[in-house]
């Protein structure tokens, strides 16, 4: 929430932090390259500025640097998510505003959005510097009547360029990117939907709602209409992530600090609850094999799943 | 004789008559002869009557046919009497001997010896005759017989002979005497013969009379016609028929009759018997003219119903259909009689005589007795009233939904109490401001704070600008207005706030009180616009906006004139609406739709229409001090809270009386807040609770509102007696956001 950027290694210790936003940060995630070049990444953030921005790190061990090289334009509301095909070409962002644009990763010569106001601009040269690159995107998708509260790729091959939203208006809808086409909406009534995740192999969406349930749906029912499972909450998951080794793993987040592992096959309680902090919120998790990365209002904590814990 | 005896005295007290008579210079000698001759003619009648009491005036019985006979045989007797008179008078005993002898003999010259010789007729036994004169050979007369049982006769025939016994056969005779004799069934036993007399045809008759109950005299006739003595001409009853004297009581007063009245005078004199007094109804006569009414012209009273016939089931042997099978006796057995739907089973009798006794004989006798007796015949000891159907018919909760249940998530000011908050018109950002003068902004969902402002004063209300195109919200403070533009709005937004708050051209200045203060560089860290009250008008305590966004009406806690202003914005304009209000200002409101405005001071709410600048109506919620109220988004319905406990709904077109008056809570209540779009509202109270209503207007005006209570929510901590001090509904989801005196703001989510 203070518009910066860290990275940790798994030693605790902080490799960079980067300023990158003036308003605080609602998503990120890594766009992989198809270069060879492990010395440099490029992170795609999300803020409520309006903006999203592509971020260059170079990872040398003496000297770890960042670099903001584009900003992503278009939105009228503060920015929800982003999210990148796996390909890395693509990024999706989502904003309250109910729209979801398709923006991709290459880096423009010269801004393609123009700034409105000159005082706004002066205001905007004063703080970031003249070599961001300002982007408008490629597609609008744009079927959502309230806010859209996450957007991904499809992962799986079969359903190549395909993406997958989800919304305050209770929705869950596919798109055909390429087109810019909603394919299918399915409405969960009065649920709005706070998160989104896809298993790896394509199969299930998971999403996360304020009415303290994380509904499942099947993608391979042809017309999925309603959601084919929920899995139970005591307060509001926040967030939801899946593993890519792991099929049926998957962790949720939620409000009173407690991380909670889940079995797909077994949706009628939580394998293993992690009490991260007491009375504070988690905000985003992610699953990386065994690995939890837990972050929230008390910081960032990793953790590891034992066999039997 | 007594006969005799009798007949003299008579004679004697008539002679004593007649010789009266014969003194007596008026009386004709004829009558009195006449009635000697009477007496005399019919002694032997007389003498009994003459023997019975002289009161008792019976009649002699004598023939009407033989009246005229017996007229020619007084005048036949007549001539004789005259004849004998002095016999009669002088011989009393010789005429007496004369009726006496009887029958009169007759002097007849004998055949045989041609002398005269006394020859009496023959006796013809009759009524009057002596039984004695009967052809019976025993003459012992009426002895006991056993007398005669050891002698070897019976007694004695009318010569003096011995009448013999007659011989007696043994058992076995008079057995075949029965068997042979065809009339021994009408023989007796003669007990004054010893012998079985068979009976004669009369006597068989009298038997027979008796035995049919009937008079044993044949000859006796009850169907005799009337003698009628007294009635025609020249029969009128002239003379008594008793020639005794009249009594003397007849003519004496009766000394207890006087005793009797003479008590009642006394009475009377005393005063202690007061005669009634006459009415005043009795000196009018009344009439009733029965015959007056008009005839009637209803119709006749209907005929009572003919009871139903008997059906195949109440038939001691019906068909098989008719009968019941176990389950249904058995739960006819197990029903109360009250709800039994007939009163009988069918039952199947094999023959009508194995019909027993009709069981419920007693039953409704002593029925028939209770309802005599005007007792009721069913006894209910209590009111059997199920206690579900007294609770009224409300859908279920969970039918209702969605609605708040649970808290989402919790944001906590930590140093002060928070007063008030308010949600963006978008439902995105919640602004809280506390009593130590600090305004947070955060998310709805994430609750985290983005930006914090600090002010010199505790906050009383906050508000946001219910516009679309420009984003902004206003904080009151001690005797300012303070407006504030929240960050990462887009730039055309942006922009139009500025040009609305501070614009670059102001409107011409009016006279006003009021100083409106632009704070020159658009800062993000301050208020881009303050307006500053009169002084010593204390905290503003409410802040709300018309629903387009340009006034904006403030109520301040002092209790002075002028603690309601009307701010417009666009004319950076302040106004004081009334001049003079009764009471202190709790509350005030703008109608959603109407220029009407609703003003609560501490008893009543008004509603007055701005635009004509009149009292359109005075709501009289019946509450002690309200503090709350909040107008429905269709703006015929009102919400009013208070202090006292009480929460009332006023119809603003059905009365100024409340419609519904819900009490709920247990402590004050200290906010109210409709959802604008779902049909919820919910109050809260400093019992630390917010109650969660279902209220759905219909849009026809025939159906009453459907209030419903859904849920409490409880999870703000009462702190010196303040509880939830203000609630607010998330625009477009069933979110409640609530301020609560611990510092702490809650999400509550569906």
């Amino acid at each position: 929430y203070d518009g910066h950027l860290c990275l940790f290694d798994y030693s605790q210790n902080l490799v960079l932090d980067a300023s990158v936003h003036q308003s605080p940060i609602t998503s990120v995630c890594v766009v992989p390259s198809s270069s060879s070049d492990t010395e440099s990444r490029i992170l795609a953030s999300s803020s409520h500025d309006l903006t999203a921005c592509l971020t260059r790190i170079f990872l040398s061990p003496e000297s770890p640097t960042a670099f903001t090289i584009a900003s992503l334009h278009l939105h009228t509301s503060p920015l929800s998510s982003i999210s990148t095909d796996p390909s890395g070409s693509h990024l999706l962002t989502s904003s309250w505003d109910g729209l979801i644009d398709v923006y991709d990763t290459s880096i423009p010569d010269d801004h393609q959005v123009n700034l409105e106001r000159g005082d706004d601009r002066k205001k905007r040269r004063k703080t970031a510097p003249a070599n961001i690159k300002r982007k408008a995107p490629m597609a609008v998708l744009e079927s959502h009547t309230a806010r859209v509260s996450k957007a991904l790729f499809a992962a799986s091959e079969s359903a190549q360029g395909k993406a997958y939203s989800c919304g305050f208006d209770s929705t869950v809808r596919t798109w055909d990117v390429e087109s810019g086409v909603c394919i299918n909406t399915v409405n969960v009534p009065e649920r709005p939907i706070l998160d989104l995740a896809e298993t790896p192999d394509g199969n299930v969406l998971l999403a996360a709602s304020t009415d303290r349930t994380v509904s499942i749906f099947d993608l391979r029912v042809s017309s999925l209409s309603s959601s084919t499972g929920t899995m139970m909450h005591s307060v509001t998951p926040s967030s939801i992530a899946t593993s890519e080794t792991g099929k049926h793993q998957v962790v949720t987040g939620s409000y009173d600090g407690v991380a909670r592992l889940w079995d797909l096959r077994s949706t009628k309680g939580a394998m293993t609850n992690f009490r991260v902090w007491d009375g504070m919120k988690v905000l985003a998790v992610d699953l990386a094999g065994n690995v939890v990365g837990i972050g929230g209002e008390g910081g960032m904590e990793v953790w590891r799943i034992a066999g039997g814990s | 004789m007594a006969v005799t005896g009798l007949g003299k005295v008579r004679n004697k007290r008539k002679q004593e008559e007649v010789e009266e008579v014969e003194k007596g210079p008026f009386v004709g000698a004829v009558d009195l002869e006449m009635q000697s001759e009477d007496e005399a003619e019919d002694e032997d009648q007389e003498g009994d009557d003459a023997s019975d009491d002289g009161d008792v005036d019976e009649f002699p019985e004598i023939d009407a046919a033989s009246d005229s006979e017996e007229e020619s045989e007084e005048e036949e007797e007549e001539d004789t009497d005259d004849l004998n008179e002095e016999d009669t008078l002088d011989e009393n005993s010789d005429a007496d001997s004369d009726l006496h002898i009887f029958p009169k003999s007759k002097k007849v010259v004998s055949d045989i010896t041609g002398q005269t010789k006394v020859v009496y007729p023959e006796i013809e036994p009759d009524y009057d005759s002596d039984s004695s004169t009967e052809d019976d050979p025993n003459r012992v007369g009426n002895i006991p017989m056993h007398w005669y049982d050891d002698l070897p006769h019976l007694g004695y025939n009318i010569n003096g002979k011995r009448v013999l016994r007659p011989a007696k056969g043994d058992e076995l005779d008079k057995f075949l005497q029965t068997v042979e004799d065809p009339n021994s069934w009408t023989t007796a036993f003669d007990k004054n013969a010893q012998m079985d007399k068979p009976l004669s045809a009369e006597e068989l008759d009298i038997i027979r009379r008796l035995q049919a109950g009937e008079n044993p005299d044949a000859e006796y006739d009850p169907y005799e016609p009337t003698i009628e003595w007294f009635t025609g001409k020249g029969k009128e009853e002239v003379m008594p028929l008793s020639s005794a004297p009249e009594p003397k009581r007849r003519w004496l007063p009766s000394k207890w009759e006087k005793q009797k009245i003479m008590k009642i005078v006394r009475a009377i004199r005393q005063g202690r018997i007061v005669g009634s007094k006459p009415t005043a109804a009795d000196k009018k006569q009344q009439f009733y003219a029965i015959w007056n009414e008009p005839p009637s012209n209803q119709p006749p009273p209907l005929p009572a119903p003919k009871p139903k016939l008997p059906t195949n089931s109440e038939s001691y042997n019906p068909p098989e259909e008719y009968l019941p099978t176990e389950e249904e006796r058995k739960q006819w057995e197990n029903t109360d009689p009250e709800d039994r739907e007939g009163d009988y089973l069918p039952h199947k009798y094999p023959a009508l005589r194995l019909v027993p006794a009709y069981d419920q004989f007693i039953k409704q006798r002593f029925n028939r007795q209770l309802d005599l007796y005007l007792a009721p015949r069913i006894q209910r000891v209590k009111l059997n009233v199920d206690p579900n159907s007294l609770l009224p018919k409300l859908p279920t909760p969970n039918s209702l939904r969605p609605f708040p249940n649970y808290k989402s998530l919790q944001f906590m000011h930590t140093k002060a109490r928070v007063r008030c908050l308010s949600i963006s018109p978008d439902g995105a950002w919640v602004a809280s401001g506390d009593e130590s003068g600090v305004i947070s902004l955060w998310e709805v969902n994430v609750g985290r704070e983005v930006k914090r402002w600090s002010l010199s004063s505790k906050v009383g209300a906050i508000e946001w600008c219910p516009r679309l195109d420009a984003c902004f919200f206003v904080a009151g403070t001690e005797e300012r207005l303070h407006f504030f533009i929240p960050p990462n709005i887009s730039p055309a937004m942006l922009t139009m706030t500025q040009s609305t708050l501070a614009p670059p051209t102001l409107p011409p200045a009016t006279q006003s009180s009021i100083k409106w203060i632009s704070t020159s560089g658009a800062t993000e860290d301050g208020p881009i616009l303050t307006i500053e009250l009169p002084s010593a008008s204390g905290l503003s305590r409410q802040l709300t906006w018309h629903r387009k966004g340009d006034y904006l009406a403030s109520v301040s806690s002092s209790e002075t004139q002028g603690s309601v202003w009307m701010h417009q914005i666009s004319r950076r304009h302040s106004q004081a609406p009334f001049k003079k209000i009764k009471g202190a200002v709790q509350m005030v409101l703008f109608h959603p739709t109407k220029p009407h405005f609703f003003v609560a001071t501490q008893r009543y709410v008004r509603l007055y229409n701005l635009a004509e600048q009149k009292l359109l109506k005075t709501l009289m919620p019946g509450i002690k001090w309200i503090s709350s109220m909040d107008v429905h988004p269709s703006g015929d319905h009102i919400i009013v809270g208070g202090y006292d406990r009480k929460l009332c709904w006023f119809d603003l077109e059905l009365s100024e009386k409340p419609y519904k008056v819900l009490r709920y809570h247990s402590r004050a209540i200290r906010s109210l807040h409709f959802h604008p779009t779902y049909p919820l509202f919910a109050s809260s109270s400093d019992d630390g609770s917010i109650q969660i209503f279902h209220a759905r207007v219909y849009s026809d005006l025939m159906t009453d509102p459907l209030i419903v209570p859904l849920k409490i929510l409880r999870g703000h901590d009462v702190q010196e007696g303040l509880g939830v001090l203000q609630i607010k509904w998330v625009n477009k989801q069933p979110w409640l956001v609530s301020a609560g005196a611990d510092g702490s703001v809650s999400l509550w989510c569906s």
